[in-house]
């Protein structure tokens, strides 16, 4: 999956953030992506995701801007050991956070380094002449980005500095947003979370609140189940191992590609029992249909799941 | 060989409403509600549902539209929604009783302003009309009609035979000209008596 890419430039964007420019190497290619995509860095023996900053269109590279966080992760690697005219191995862009077609208004809402993807959707969101506004909250210890947005949306970006300030500018503009918006929020867990009751409570349905997850949260192992075939062959998946694992190991192999629940290739269609949904993909409606899951992450809550494979 | 021609839609019954069978309950937290009562025979779920706001303190407006008057309010519709939804803030909702060609067309028309389906309560109290449309001369037709019934288009005057087909989008059912199904059984009596290389053009 991964091709080879050359450090083009790096660029200090704040206290403790870089930004880093890739082009193609030997047999690689820039891809196009969708506004809100992230490419996966490979780093000493690691992967990591970051937000492509760009406007999907890849006429400068493929560019991120990294923290630095803690000394033995990726995001210090990247900082301390990269230079120009290294390679690196990055995979497609994948995108999990595109911007609603439909929309009539998009309200961006971004927090710290939580500024990356939604940068990207700004760019985008000027090139396709979409109407929009950004909330943007920083904390006096740096802005990452912050001069780029204000010159990208000038009358439309609504400054907040600390938690305080930015519960209130972002309750303020989730209240006076016209029909047909809808909302994207990046940042830290507990801004995402109040984003979503503050949005829910202001009358916003969560089909029009939607996150951007840097990393999905850790699952227990779950109790084991089966899975029965349309066929009626019935699988085993013992606790510890996934569904997507236990049914490729049977030799039924399911496209997958994040597989931690957040980017919805796996979905499988659900016959017949009740899944243990532990995805980041569906609305608690789409939850209680029961008539999918996705067996990267979700497990069952019946002892046996029958399903459309 | 040719396939069998199939008119059965697919995926199989996705396209077609199947109603609540009663007015369901309303969004509370919702921060404004427009009710709509649409030949409506005695506004029982109307003011169900006002009841339920005034109890949850919802604001809501409603708007009533007598039998009579319909037929021109549905063509209206494309138009009269935007004032209706101009001011108006994320947490609106709108829900809808009446007559299905009249519920279809308001919830079509809402889509088209930016609410979605999950902002929509819609309950249908009276099936016997709904809007066809002609994919030959793009026109469409209401009339007391369901699917497998025959319409006169309104705009190009062909007999369309209605198919199980609705368009969420344009609150319309899909008609298409009942003639063709003849001739085609005409050209593949023909077709069985030609060559085989023959058979795959006409179907071609």
């Amino acid at each position: 999956m991964a091709d080879v890419f050359v450090v083009a430039s790096i660029r200090d964007i704040s206290p403790g953030v870089k930004e880093f420019a890739f082009r193609p190497g030997l047999g690689a290619a820039l891809r196009p992506y969708a506004p809100g995509s992230h490419i996966v860095v490979e780093t000493a023996g690691k992967a990591n995701a970051y937000s492509l900053t760009g406007d999907g269109t890849t006429a400068d590279g493929y560019r991120i801007s990294v923290r630095r966080q803690g000394d033995g992760g990726g995001s210090a690697w990247l900082h301390d050991r990269l230079r120009p005219g290294d390679t690196v191995r990055l995979s497609q862009p994948r995108s999990v956070f595109a911007p609603v077609a439909t929309a009539k208004h998009h309200l961006y809402v971004a927090a710290g380094i939580g500024v990356t993807p939604i940068l990207s959707h700004v760019r985008a969101a000027l090139r396709w002449n979409r109407s929009f506004e950004v909330v943007y909250g920083y904390s006096a210890a740096g802005a990452p980005h912050l001069e780029d947005l204000r010159s990208l949306a000038r009358g439309w970006l609504f400054e907040a500095e600390g938690r305080a300030q930015l519960a209130e500018v972002l309750a303020d503009r989730l209240r006076q947003q016209p029909v047909g918006t809808h909302a994207y929020a990046c940042g830290p867990a507990g801004m995402m979370a109040g984003f979503r009751v503050v949005g829910g409570s202001l009358g916003w349905p969560e089909e029009r609140l939607h996150v951007e997850h840097f990393a999905a949260p850790e699952l227990e192992p779950g109790e084991p189940f089966t899975v029965r075939l349309a066929s009626g062959r019935a699988v085993a998946v013992p606790s510890g191992t996934s569904a997507l694992d236990a049914l490729a190991e049977a030799g039924v192999v399911v496209p997958a590609l994040c597989r931690q629940g957040v980017c919805g290739q796996c979905r499988v269609v659900v016959a017949a029992g009740t899944p243990e949904h532990r995805d980041l993909i569906l609305t608690s409606r789409e939850r209680e249909a029961n008539d999918c899951f996705y067996p990267c992450v979700s497990r069952a809550q019946t002892d046996e799941l029958e399903l459309e494979l | 060989m040719p396939r069998p021609m199939d008119d059965a839609p697919y995926p199989p019954r996705t396209s077609m409403p199947s109603w609540p069978s009663q007015p369901g309950d309303l969004d509370i937290a919702a921060t404004s509600y427009t009710l709509f009562s649409l030949g409506e025979a005695d506004n029982a779920a109307l003011r169900q549902w006002r009841r339920m706001l005034e109890d949850a303190g919802v604001p809501h407006d409603a708007v009533v539209v007598d039998a009579p008057y319909l037929a021109d309010w549905i063509e209206d519709l494309p138009r009269t929604m935007v004032p209706l939804a101009a001011g108006r803030r994320v947490g609106w909702r709108i829900a809808a009783a009446g007559e299905e060609a009249a519920v279809l067309a308001l919830a079509a028309a809402a889509c088209e302003t930016g609410l979605l389906d999950v902002e929509l309560t819609l309950f249908v109290t009276d099936t016997r009309r709904i809007r066809v449309y002609c994919p030959h001369c793009k026109a469409h037709t209401l009339a007391a009609a369901r699917p497998g019934s025959v319409v006169r288009c309104s705009g190009c005057a062909l007999d369309l035979e209605v198919h199980p087909h609705l368009s969420l989008h344009t609150g319309m059912y899909l008609g298409t000209d009942r003639a063709a199904r003849e001739r085609r059984r005409v050209r593949n009596s023909h077709a069985s008596e030609a060559a085989p290389e023959f058979q795959e053009a006409l179907h071609g």
